[in-house]
């Protein structure tokens, strides 16, 4: 039997991955290598028997020195003292993926001396590590932690890292509550038991009135400690004049509690506390489930900290040193070369280059600047090295102040769910009514009889469904998504969504590519491919620029054996013009803007001058190649829409009333995307500043929605009521927006939209349900047949048949 | 029956007791995150069997 060629192909010792077919090695790269003998170095190899086999991404180690770690402020902002010589800090790490991860990263104490403990958050990424500062410096830390793999980064904004503690703080006080209410409530319904069936079948009035007032006892701390959240909520929607869920629900608690008590004062037997703290506990739990669910969508929709640089080289009298950005000062100077992105913000005063402001603007072309030009941080430098002057101290900049106004913004919102909020209204309103109603029926009676009847309405009327099911199928929906990519960091944002009146969509990186593709040329004369050889050696020198990679990749693309030339020679690229150069046959050769050829005297004859302007009118940017003061061909390259645009578009179309663009680019440009994603003229508007975008949304009447992809939508995802986030380059509207979809995908945003409503027919079937139990128990107490054991049943099961049902279906 | 009235007492102090426990365990900070510990128990049960 012949046996089977083995293929050649082998996977990397550490990733996995296939290795390049000509690597004679084990390993697929350099960092995997590294990484690899570092562990095993180490004598941790057990790592590769935790390892997941699947999604091993790794990151290969960036080998920086992290000294500006070691500076005394990064001490004072970021480290937790513990004790004279230990302190705690926590790092954000890249490259979080399996269980191996936290074994090895455990194990911290082991593979570094004076590292104390290391303790893990898987969801969150963060890594705190409590070291001796005696023993061990923090860039130590760091360059270990870089050396296995996973980059680390302090958290690069104080004011989210408060936020953060708040919101956990918050939710320890949930738990907290939450087990006061579930003692009281397992406690009293042990007692119960005994005083309904003492209803039925007689109790001793010595025990009765004992068990009585000891459930009175434990009632107290679950009806005014736990409960206190849903009083405050259903106070504050009264003031604002609106009917919030946590209004019938606080009136039925405190019903329920103040007619027992008053039945105990006066040696009644229908009590009714059982039902008044097991309604508190389920609905904390529902709470509970809804802040973890959103939570758990906030952490692992992305943390923004590769943003904004961490560290700066900071020219000190003679000599260039790596600090941390905190440390700079309004007057530092401040080096930033080329490749890196601007630390603060600063004008400069030696040297010229290209930025790529993206960041702020939204503009995919560079623009040039030079000495006495104003950056700001977070821009890209592209050609060359700059000496700048910081205008402000380390971290206040423009990006920081944008992100600033927008955190505080988010959470003031308190703008209630509108749909729940008018439901439980009418509800409410039916509610009051019946029991207004039924007090003055029976008072012709007796007044005790109206007291108790009307109250017993209001125990067993209670919208459980609304107040628990809700938030749990909301919740779950919110679990599933998070699952898929689509990241809700509220519940409001799950039903905004479905009543969009106005969509407003960013271009560039969002309904666009993001980058520039070449869609046309122009040859004056017949095609000489020795002119695509030239050109392609001087693109090759400059291929930071989006222009010169985008010609050289199309080049490549559509000549692939036309091979670089080597007889250019004297290259020179000048900044936001073009390339100059002369070959060794003696021409000539210029490539570059247009402007700046007509500038250097080069002809232009009336074909291609037509030729250019068609081109700049259907939207295109346009470069040309000239060889001895001659045009020989012209490349007009544009942002092309994504594929999926379309079909998006045409499917929002049929739900949304309008839809538009904005966006930083040239008119020209953005009719063109008008015209492919068939969206109305009017609506789609070039040529404007974030401030202006924000403008134009907060003129529209309706509820607005903003798509974004960068900083530069901050301001005008402030002015909508909605902003979803497309997860690209940039992660800075992370952390600013309603929704986040991760990898960016507009296939995703159609799937929020579906998901969105998949859920709200869930929460109405759920309503049906609910409200088929409230009608038979509103019956019963109007008649006056309600007693303890009838509401004791009624609740759970109106509250569990639609909480299981809400856990159990899929929505995304 | 009349032990009822101190045993109940009684029991509500031993539950007392577990409740105590449980907020205790929440101020430590032992509730924030659920997912990791789950993943420790693995690898550690695995570490002893070496």
């Amino acid at each position: 039997m012949e046996k089977a060629v083995l293929s050649k192909e082998r996977t990397c010792l550490h990733c996995l991955q296939l290795v390049p077919e000509n690597e004679n090695s084990d390993f697929c790269c350099m960092g995997c290598k590294f990484i690899y003998n570092t562990i095993n170095n180490l004598g941790l190899d057990e790592f590769y028997k935790y390892r997941d086999e699947q999604n091993f991404k790794v990151n290969a180690p960036t080998n920086q020195s992290f000294i500006y770690l070691d500076d005394p402020l990064i001490k004072e902002k970021h480290l937790k003292r513990i004790s004279a010589k230990t302190s705690e800090v926590i790092f954000l790490l890249e490259g979080i993926h399996c269980l191996g991860c936290v074994w090895l990263l455990e194990r911290l104490p082991k593979i570094l001396a004076g590292v104390l403990n290391a303790r893990l958050n898987f969801a969150t990424a963060e890594l705190a590590v409590t070291f001796d500062h005696e023993i061990v410096s923090l860039s130590k830390i760091a360059k270990t932690l870089d050396s296995l793999g996973y980059i680390p980064h302090l958290s690069n904004s104080l004011d989210l890292a408060q936020l953060n503690e708040i919101e956990k703080k918050e939710d320890r006080a949930l738990l907290f509550r939450l087990g006061v209410a579930g003692f009281c409530a397992a406690n009293t319904m042990m007692l119960a038991v005994s005083v309904i069936q003492g209803i039925f079948t007689g109790i001793e009035e010595q025990y009765q009135n004992y068990f009585a007032w000891i459930s009175f006892a434990l009632s107290l701390p679950a009806v005014t400690y736990s409960a206190f959240p849903f009083y405050k909520a259903a106070w504050k929607s009264l003031f604002y004049k609106q009917l919030h869920i946590d209004l019938p629900l606080s009136l039925a608690i405190i019903a329920a509690f103040v007619l027992s008590s008053y039945n105990t004062f006066v040696g009644n037997s229908y009590i009714y506390y059982d039902s008044a703290t097991a309604l508190i506990f389920l609905l904390l739990v529902g709470r509970i489930i809804q802040s973890r669910a959103l939570r758990y969508a906030k952490n692992l929709s992305g943390k923004s900290w590769n943003l904004l640089p961490t560290k700066v080289n900071l020219f000190r009298d003679t000599s260039i040193e790596e600090v941390p950005v905190e440390a700079v000062k309004p007057g530092d100077k401040v080096i930033v070369y080329a490749g890196e992105r601007v630390p603060v913000d600063g004008v400069i005063l030696i040297g010229e280059s290209n930025l790529d402001n993206s960041i702020l603007t939204g503009e995919s072309l560079p623009i040039e600047i030079k000495k006495g030009g104003i950056v700001y941080a977070g821009a890209l430098n592209i050609s060359s090295k700059l000496e700048i002057e910081s205008l402000n101290f380390g971290t206040e900049n423009r990006v920081n102040k944008m992100l600033k106004e927008l955190v505080g913004a988010i959470d003031n919102k308190g703008k209630y769910t509108q749909f729940i909020n008018s439901l439980s209204s009418y509800f409410v309103f039916f509610i009051l009514s019946c029991t207004l109603i039924t007090f003055l029926y029976w008072m012709n009676i007796s007044y005790e009889q109206a007291f108790n009847n009307a109250l017993s309405l209001l125990i067993v009327s209670c919208p459980c469904a609304l107040g628990i099911s809700t938030p749990v199928a909301m919740s779950m929906a919110i679990s599933q998504a998070t699952k898929k990519g689509i990241f809700f960091k509220s519940r409001d944002a799950l039903e905004q969504i479905r009543h969009i009146d106005h969509l407003f969509f960013d271009k560039t990186g969002t309904l666009s590519e993001g980058i520039l593709k070449v869609q046309n040329q122009f040859y004056k004369e017949t095609f000489n491919p020795l002119f695509t050889s030239y050109i392609k050696q001087l693109l090759s020198s400059s291929l930071n620029h989006p222009v010169s990679s985008a010609i050289f990749n199309y080049l490549n693309l559509i000549y692939p054996n036309i091979s670089k030339s080597t007889d250019c020679q004297n290259i020179k690229t000048l900044h936001g013009k073009g390339i100059i150069a002369n070959t060794t046959k003696g021409d000539n050769i210029l490539f570059g803007s247009i402007k700046w050829l007509k500038e250097t005297g080069v002809i232009f004859s009336k074909e291609v001058e037509n030729e250019i302007n068609n081109f700049l009118r259907l939207g295109y940017s346009v470069a040309a190649f000239s060889l001895n003061s001659d045009i020989k061909t012209i490349y007009a390259m544009i942002d092309t829409p994504r594929k999926e645009s379309a079909g998006l578009i045409e499917q929002l179309n049929k739900t949304i009333p309008n839809i538009w663009i904005l966006s930083g680019d040239r008119q020209e440009i953005v009719n063109e995307f008008s015209a492919k994603l068939s969206i109305k003229r009017e609506n789609c508007i070039g040529n404007l500043y974030p401030e202006q975008k924000a403008k134009i949304i907060s003129q529209t009447n309706g509820l607005k929605a903003m798509v974004g992809d960068g900083v530069n939508d901050a301001p005008a995802m402030k002015a909508a009521d909605l902003s979803i986030a497309l997860k690209g380059k940039l992660e800075a509207n992370i952390e600013i927006a309603d929704i986040v979809i991760a990898g960016g995908s507009l296939k995703e945003l159609e799937n929020a939209f579906i998901g969105a409503n998949r859920a709200f027919s869930i929460i109405k079937q759920n309503l049906i349900i609910s409200t088929t139990y409230n009608i038979f128990g509103i019956s019963c107490a109007m008649l006056g047949i309600v007693n303890p054991l009838l509401a004791a049943i009624l609740m759970p099961i109106s509250s569990l048949t639609v909480i299981t049902t809400s856990i159990f279906r899929k929505t995304f | 029956m009349e032990i009822v009235f101190i045993l109940l007492p009684f029991s509500i102090a031993l539950a007392l007791v577990g409740l105590i426990a449980y907020l205790w365990a929440i101020k430590d900070g032992q509730f924030e995150d659920l997912d990791t510990p789950a993943m420790r128990i693995i690898v550690e049960d695995d570490n002893k069997k070496k």
